[in-house]
């Protein structure tokens, strides 16, 4: 490492650890480098699409040899490399591969199955994993991270989880990104003075759990940190509401089955209620004091909306306080406005917007005109509504499918399409940074395919009740 | 850029033509725009034109049926012959709003026609009525009591919420409907907007003044559309709303069901197909199931309810890798109702394909993801719906072992070879199924036997009693 390097990772903290192992004259390197840059958002357009292709040129031709699936998928589509972004579209995988293993290998316990698909997709090898006498597949994620794969999870309506891998090195990336731009572009620097509320379980295997480890590792006071859930979050719970949903659709559950599953589900979600009005309580009690707090929004009105009954007005917090929320609304019915309605409880604090998704290597930041900017070695592509051909956007403004290729992840493919309606504008954002920027985002699946009636179904339609909602 | 995709993305709304008992609406005002960028535009909508009152008779009620025959056996050749082009305008303006190509949409407006013949009519009210008797007038009963009753399938005032994977729904829904001499409100779904109307517009320029003519609206709003559905779907104005399949028609749908206005579903459903080891006799015997299979697979490229996903087989795993690839090539073939290449395979899909080919061993796969076809082999079912021309292969020791795959939500079984229904269909039926039939005859259904475990025309009809 040269002078300048070493002199450039010693002030910036993490970023030594994320530069280690890449080569020196890469694009990879001249992209994370830019952590150190005071504002990462300010490479002018084109010397940042130069580097991004650069960048794509060098991870397919590494990636491709150290992932089954995606060297197939090459091979399949007929592409030998990358010449322009154009190339990439083919290679592109979805938040279903993630989840592409049949559910069988979980039900019936078939785990050694299960490691060989997630090995198909995995950029480091994962025959360290030792699986035998694992009962479940809490125990399954267990041992891959005891092997150093850092899998996580996501769960979708279906009850179907995937499996994500990471290693040390996505963190550290990670870490590097937080400690030197986190609430963008309203900085805030690490320091651990700040109550902590996690608005979910303390540990377990989804992507906000091990952020808001590494944000407690940066920001949080040790002697004052809150969790709404202080066991360890288990994949299986979510497994049973799956396996109950295929015992009802092959007319296998007993009435008195479903009925005590459904009362199962009240009791733990009432248990969550009482835990959430102490959590609320306490934030209430602490709100002239600087915290932290990392929550869906779901909760945050919740929390609102009992402050509103103990009369408290909005915009008593510390203005140190940072309030990191995230995730959809999980199927809860909230009032119209309400994201207004919480900002305005919490007032001046730190509140930055971000668009992010769990597959993503770090977040991608809102400017002060509410554009997202995109992180440097995330390269964004926007396709046409099936997702099949790059549009071609000049240097103006476009919509389409919203897919990228993340060259900073380290332990398997980055490029993901996603059900993201994206309006980007490749021009100069109204901020006075390059180009390109995401003037506004929606989902695919709500816009829906209105009105279209056919008479095939599936069995879906006739499962009734609460674990169908 | 595909041609098709130009067309679609036209800048003009494509008109859609609303008939109100007979009068034509052609001058549209309201835009629709989906999410494939398509945009169609409709007639506004007077919702006070979309009932009959409720005040003496219907229009056809004291019709013959006799005459109700005849005037339909017109309206079947008027189609056949396109007489007045409604049926070329429709075809033309479906292809620019179908995924299907224009070949297998033309084939299906050829198959309107047999709908419309006398053996058939006949067939179908001797089926669910007994006889036509009981449609003009009040059949005779002595009951054990002594006393006499007699009873009239009375003419019902209908709403049917129409699918649009096939044209056919809305023959069957208008020839049907005029043999219960009643009204029908047809409300058309984004998929088919033009081929009720051209029926309909078919029909008034035969006879304006025809009592049928007078019985049938065909228009177009957003289905779940409160302010027009919460409106007219009472039982003083219908007296029962027919909902053609789709899961969310179904659950609009259910909202206004109450005392006096009933809901007939035809519900959404799955088909699968059950194979016998004797496929593998000889040669002859694997491409005989091979191309049934594929016949039943493939129509409206698996858009139909009754197109076979998942097929259960008896066999070594080498001769079932043999039906495989047979199947797969047979997918890849144009037929009356089926593309030889469909549409590209959607990425979900296709991840999910992509997943289980990195298995080996006890998953394989045959095709590409160009349209062709796709056959899946693994040891029991896949987790995802196969769609679009794929078919996922699970072998199975014997054909009762793959029984319990069958559920309530399966409408059709295939059965090769055919003698081996009678081992099954018991079976079958108490899972919930409601056709088991030869492998290959998926598309064989026609009126006058019972659909979704039911009647249909019987459940239509209003029986009314005039008791002694």
């Amino acid at each position: 490492m040269n002078a300048v390097v070493a002199e450039m990772t010693r002030m910036v903290p993490y970023l030594e650890a994320v530069l280690i192992s890449i080569p020196k004259d890469s694009a990879r390197y001249k992209l994370f480098a830019k952590i150190a840059e005071d504002d990462p958002y300010s490479t002018p357009t084109e010397e940042l699409a130069d580097l991004r292709l650069q960048a794509a040129r060098e991870i397919f031709a590494l990636r491709r040899s150290q992932i089954e699936l995606l060297d197939r998928r090459a091979t399949d589509m007929g592409v030998a490399e990358i010449r322009t972004l154009a190339d990439l579209v083919p290679l592109m995988f979805s938040h279903t591969t993630y989840k592409s293993y049949p559910s069988s290998f979980i039900t019936k316990g078939r785990w050694d199955r299960l490691l060989k698909w997630y090995a198909t997709l995995s950029a480091v090898p994962i025959d360290n994993v030792d699986v035998n006498g694992v009962e479940n597949i809490d125990q399954f994620i267990d041992r891959l991270r005891a092997a150093g794969h850092l899998a996580v999870t996501t769960s979708g309506t279906s009850g179907k989880v995937s499996f994500v891998q990471r290693v040390k090195a996505d963190e550290d990336l990670w870490l590097a990104w937080i400690a030197n731009h986190y609430q963008w572009p309203d900085k805030v620097v690490p320091e651990n003075t700040r109550h902590y509320f996690q608005f979910n379980s303390k540990v377990g295997p989804f992507m906000q759990m091990a952020a808001g480890a590494m944000l407690r590792k940066l920001f949080a006071r040790p002697d004052s940190t809150h969790f709404l859930i202080e066991e360890p979050y288990e994949v299986s719970t979510l497994m049973r509401a799956a396996e109950m949903r295929t015992k009802i659709a092959s007319s296998t559950a007993t009435p008195q089955e479903i009925a005590e599953f459904e009362a199962a589900a009240k009791v733990q979600a009432a248990k969550g209620s009482k835990r959430l009005d102490e959590m609320c309580d306490k934030i209430l009690e602490l709100r002239h004091e600087p915290m932290l707090v990392l929550s869906n929004w779901a909760p945050m009105w919740h929390l609102v909306e009992r402050a509103r009954a103990k009369g408290i007005g909005d915009g008593e917090f510390h203005p140190d306080s940072i309030i990191h929320l995230g995730g959809g609304r999980k199927g809860a019915t909230l009032p119209e406005g309400f994201e207004n309605s919480v900002r305005d409880f919490f007032g001046d604090v730190h509140s930055a917007s971000g668009y992010n998704m769990s597959e993503q290597s770090v977040m991608n930041h809102m400017c002060e005109s509410e554009r997202y900017h995109i992180a440097p070695w995330i390269i964004p592509l926007i396709l046409d509504q099936t997702g099949e051909e790059l549009l071609d956007h000049g240097n103006g403004v476009i919509e389409g499918r919203y897919a990228f290729l993340d060259v900073g992840l380290n332990a398997r493919w980055g490029g993901l399409i996603t059900g993201d309606k994206v309006k980007m504008d490749y021009a100069d954002c109204p901020c006075g940074r390059p180009g390109p920027s995401i003037i506004q985002i929606s989902r695919y699946a709500d816009l829906g395919e209105e009105d279209k009636i056919g008479c095939a179904g599936t069995i879906e339609a006739y499962i009734r009740g609460s674990l169908s909602e | 850029m595909s041609i098709d995709t130009i067309e679609r993305t036209a800048t003009e709304a494509i008109p859609v033509v609303h008939v109100i008992k007979g009068h034509v609406q052609r001058e549209v005002e309201v835009e629709f725009k989906q999410g494939s960028g398509l945009r169609f535009a409709t007639p506004p909508i007077d919702i006070d034109s979309l009932i009959w009152p409720r005040r003496g008779l219907l229009p056809a009620s004291e019709m013959p049926i006799d005459e109700i025959m005849d005037f339909l056996e017109k309206v079947g050749l008027a189609i056949k012959a396109d007489t007045f082009g409604h049926m070329s305008e429709a075809l033309d303006k479906m292809a620019m709003t179908c995924t299907l190509e224009k070949r297998i949409i033309a084939n299906s407006f050829g198959d309107l026609p047999t709908l419309f013949t006398r053996k058939v009519m006949e067939f179908l009210i001797n089926q669910e009525l007994g006889g036509k008797d009981v449609l003009d007038g009040w059949r005779e009963v002595m009951r054990p009591s002594g006393r006499a009753a007699r009873t009239r399938a009375f003419p019902p005032r209908l709403i049917h919420i129409l699918p649009g994977n096939t044209p056919m729904a809305a023959g069957q829904a208008i020839m049907t409907g005029s043999l219960t001499k009643g009204v029908h409100l047809l409300k058309m779904p984004s998929n088919d907007l033009f081929s009720a109307s051209a029926i309909l517009q078919t029909m008034a320029a035969l006879d304006p003044e025809h009592p049928l003519v007078q019985s049938f609206s065909a228009v177009y709003w957003r289905g779940g559309d409160a302010s027009i559905e919460s409106q007219i779907c009472r039982p003083q104005y219908f007296d029962k709303l027919i909902a053609w399949g789709g899961e969310d028609a179904i659950r609009g749908a259910k909202k206004y069901a109450g005392p006096g206005f009933d809901l007939i579903t035809f519900d959404p459903k799955t088909s699968i197909s059950l194979i016998g080891r004797e496929t593998f006799e000889n040669d002859r015997t694997i491409a005989e199931a091979a191309e049934l299979g594929a016949i039943d697979a493939t129509p409206f490229n698996q858009g139909a309810c009754t197109s076979s996903r998942f097929q259960f087989i008896e066999g070594d795993i080498a001769d079932i890798d043999r039906y495989c690839e047979a199947l797969q090539a047979n997918m890849g073939k144009d037929r009356h109702l089926a593309s030889a290449v469909a549409w590209r395979v959607p990425v979900d899909l296709r991840e999910e394909i992509d997943g289980l080919r990195g298995l080996g061993g006890e998953y394989r796969v045959w095709g590409g993801y160009e349209g062709k076809g796709i056959v899946v082999r693994s040891p029991e079912p896949v987790d995802f719906h196969p769609d679009g021309k794929i078919v996922n292969v699970v072998p199975v020791a014997s054909l009762e072992e793959a029984v319990p795959f069958a559920t309530v939500a399966t409408s059709t079984v295939g059965v090769y070879p055919f003698a081996r229904k009678r081992e099954v269909r018991n079976l079958l039926a108490a899972q919930g199924v409601q056709r088991v039939i030869n492998l290959g005859q998926a598309m064989g259904k026609g009126v006058g036997i019972p659909h979704d475990g039911f009647w249909p025309l019987n459940r239509y009809m209003r029986w009314v009693n005039d008791e002694d």
